[in-house]
């Protein structure tokens, strides 16, 4: 059919676009102009407006209508047809890139068996909780970190197995056994994905006590680069009074780590301390370049929004640190002074009802999600808009009073490959 | 807004009607601003790839953004109490979103063109805001309720549709819930 034939037809009636097959018309394809002058010659191809969508709209295009979608809608819209299905696959499709609205997931281990550990994932942006399958972690207890897509966990009985996946498009290894004392007393782990390049570094800090007086510590970092594909073992230092293994994070080229007092301390002088290793240019002695939590914690969590190193901390009350009065939230400044950022209010704290001493936080982008041991409750805090707000209700509940959960905060996405 | 004799520049539709606009407005084109800095003494610029049309609503959506940013600055350098002074059309953040969502209620056909002259002719904000548009088609949407939609052709087999959905079991969670319920209705 001629083309002047074809814009009569369509001005007698509406044609539906499946009338004619793609290839019918082989007409170009708009890509984005970069010679302007020949481009404003090219031939007309907007006012063919029953054209099917998927025929004049440029991959790119579509790139950024789907940026705009929750994941879930990006998954669905892939099933639609086979170049859609191609674009976001491609892995240039990012959820989490500056005009996207994406937020981070919180998956919740909720059941107990240990052939399985499943669980539910809640999405913040549709307020949804999915039933969610995690690869490779083989038991709720095992040891988990995230970043940018990826989660790297380490089980719990060796603790020399480490693996990374990506839960979303199901990709995982395994990564070679690091090498070393694999019977340490405390262990942390942690992951950061390099946005640029996509590789990532893995951080494993080993503690163990030297002496039999619980004095001396051992405190031992090694570092896994997914470029190398090895692990090193570039620092090895003997802490007195205080040891490692507390949680850990990797922000801005640091490693931070949390370390714990062993010894009798004043009940007013803060039990934690954090340690600050630099990875790219480090020198000194960690002791020495490390701070002191803000005030006195029952337990801290670390976590990196945005490039900004955040600790969630229980608050001990003055003269009994493992009783928690509160939670709160600090950042650390470019000065290594630490701002506080948030309290939680009381009608959340007490909306956990029991909450022990010590509970799981984990946060990534601009949210944080604290989660008491004891129940399904989960408190979200958003960064920017300083705002405090429950998840929706889990969809599983307690079912004996012994039952713990945990959980830990992960973003969904599809260009990320371990 | 100023038109108090700034330079006018004028863009011709590619059925042949012509539009006369500030040569400030037709450069939230950043396609139209090469052409106009690099090509020197063009008073007439044709665009062959919009129809009138089409080219009336971006021209639409440019003046208003150009307005706006016109208020916001000699908002900013008036010190206070000149508000009387200055003209009724100053629209505040709000009255911008709310504008641009009501000049995105617009049919699907509509929208697409928009989008196609939004990326040609080099305007983020109207492509994002088309671009965010077309998202909100798609939010919620079922896969098939998609296709319909846009009408795409369905070239995906069905064992590869199956292993799609069995290995993302949580995206269509909610097709299965609504699936299920109409059984029922």
């Amino acid at each position: 059919m001629q083309l002047d034939q074809l814009h009569r037809r369509m001005e007698v009636d509406e044609l539906s676009w499946d009338s004619f097959p793609l290839d019918h018309f082989k007409l170009p394809l708009t890509t984005k102009p970069t010679d302007c002058r020949t481009d404003l010659d090219a031939p007309d191809i907007l006012t063919l407006s029953d054209l099917s969508i998927d025929s004049v709209l440029p991959d790119d295009v579509f790139e950024r209508i789907f940026s705009f979608l929750p994941i879930s809608s990006v998954i669905r819209a892939s099933l639609t047809c086979k170049r859609w299905h191609e674009i976001i696959h491609s892995r240039r499709c990012s959820l989490f890139s500056p005009g996207s609205k994406s937020k981070p997931w919180y998956f919740m281990f909720t059941c107990t068996s240990e052939a399985s550990p499943g669980g539910f994932a809640f999405d913040p942006l549709t307020r949804k909780w999915f039933s969610f399958h995690l690869p490779c972690i083989e038991k709720s207890n095992w040891f988990v970190s995230s970043s940018s897509g990826l989660v790297c966990c380490m089980d719990s009985d060796s603790w020399s197995r480490v693996f990374v996946s990506n839960p979303i498009i199901h990709e995982w290894r395994q990564l070679p056994e690091p090498s070393g004392d694999s019977q340490p007393d405390y262990s942390t782990v942690a992951i950061s994905v390099d946005k640029k390049s996509l590789n990532y570094i893995v951080s494993l800090v080993r503690s163990k006590q030297v002496s039999d007086d619980f004095h001396q510590w051992e405190f031992v970092v090694h570092l896994y680069g997914s470029g190398s594909g090895k692990w090193v073992t570039p620092v090895k230092e003997v802490f007195s009074g205080w040891r490692g293994g507390d949680d850990s994070v990797i922000c801005n080229g640091f490693l931070y780590c949390l370390i714990q007092s062993t010894g009798v301390i004043a009940n007013t002088v803060p039990r934690h301390r954090l340690i600050m290793y630099n990875i790219v240019s480090s020198s000194g002695s960690l002791m020495h370049l490390s701070i002191p939590v803000p005030c006195a914690l029952t337990c801290g969590r670390l976590m990196n929004l945005k490039d900004r190193l955040v600790l969630v901390g229980g608050i001990a009350k003055n003269d009994r640190p493992d009783i928690i009065k509160g939670i709160g939230i600090w950042e650390l400044c470019q000065n290594k002074v630490w701002r506080e950022v948030a309290k939680m209010p009381h009608k959340y704290f007490q909306g956990f009802g029991e909450l022990d001493d010590v509970f799981a936080s984990s946060g990534s982008d601009e949210l944080v999600y604290i989660q008491s041991y004891g129940s399904t409750a989960l408190l979200v805090f958003d960064m920017e808009k300083k705002q405090w707000r429950w998840s929706a209700r889990c969809p599983v509940s307690k079912r004996f009073p012994l039952q713990l959960f945990s959980g830990f905060c992960f973003e969904p996405r599809l260009e990320v490959s371990c | 807004m100023a038109d108090n004799g700034g330079k006018k520049i004028t863009l011709k539709s590619s059925d042949g009607e012509e539009f006369e606009v500030p040569e400030v407005v037709a450069m939230e084109s950043q396609t139209i601003r090469h052409v106009i800095e690099d090509v020197c003494a063009k008073n007439s610029i044709p665009l062959l790839n919009v129809n009138s049309k089409i080219l009336s609503k971006v021209i639409e959506y440019c003046k208003k953004h150009v307005a706006a940013a016109e208020a916001a600055a000699s908002k900013a350098s008036t010190e206070e109490g000149t508000a009387a002074a200055a003209s009724v059309t100053k629209p505040s953040d709000e009255d911008l979103k709310t504008w641009d969502a009501e000049f995105v209620k617009v049919d699907k056909g509509t929208l697409f063109n928009l989008i196609l002259a939004a990326n040609y002719l080099h305007i983020p904000g109207l492509l994002d805001l088309t671009c965010q548009a077309a998202a909100d088609m798609i939010k919620g949407k079922s896969a098939k309720e998609i296709r319909k939609f846009f009408n795409l052709k369905n070239c995906i087999s069905p064992e590869e549709e199956e292993e799609i959905r069995r290995e993302n079991q949580w995206a269509f969670e909610e097709e299965k819930r609504t699936r299920a319920f109409d059984a029922y209705a």
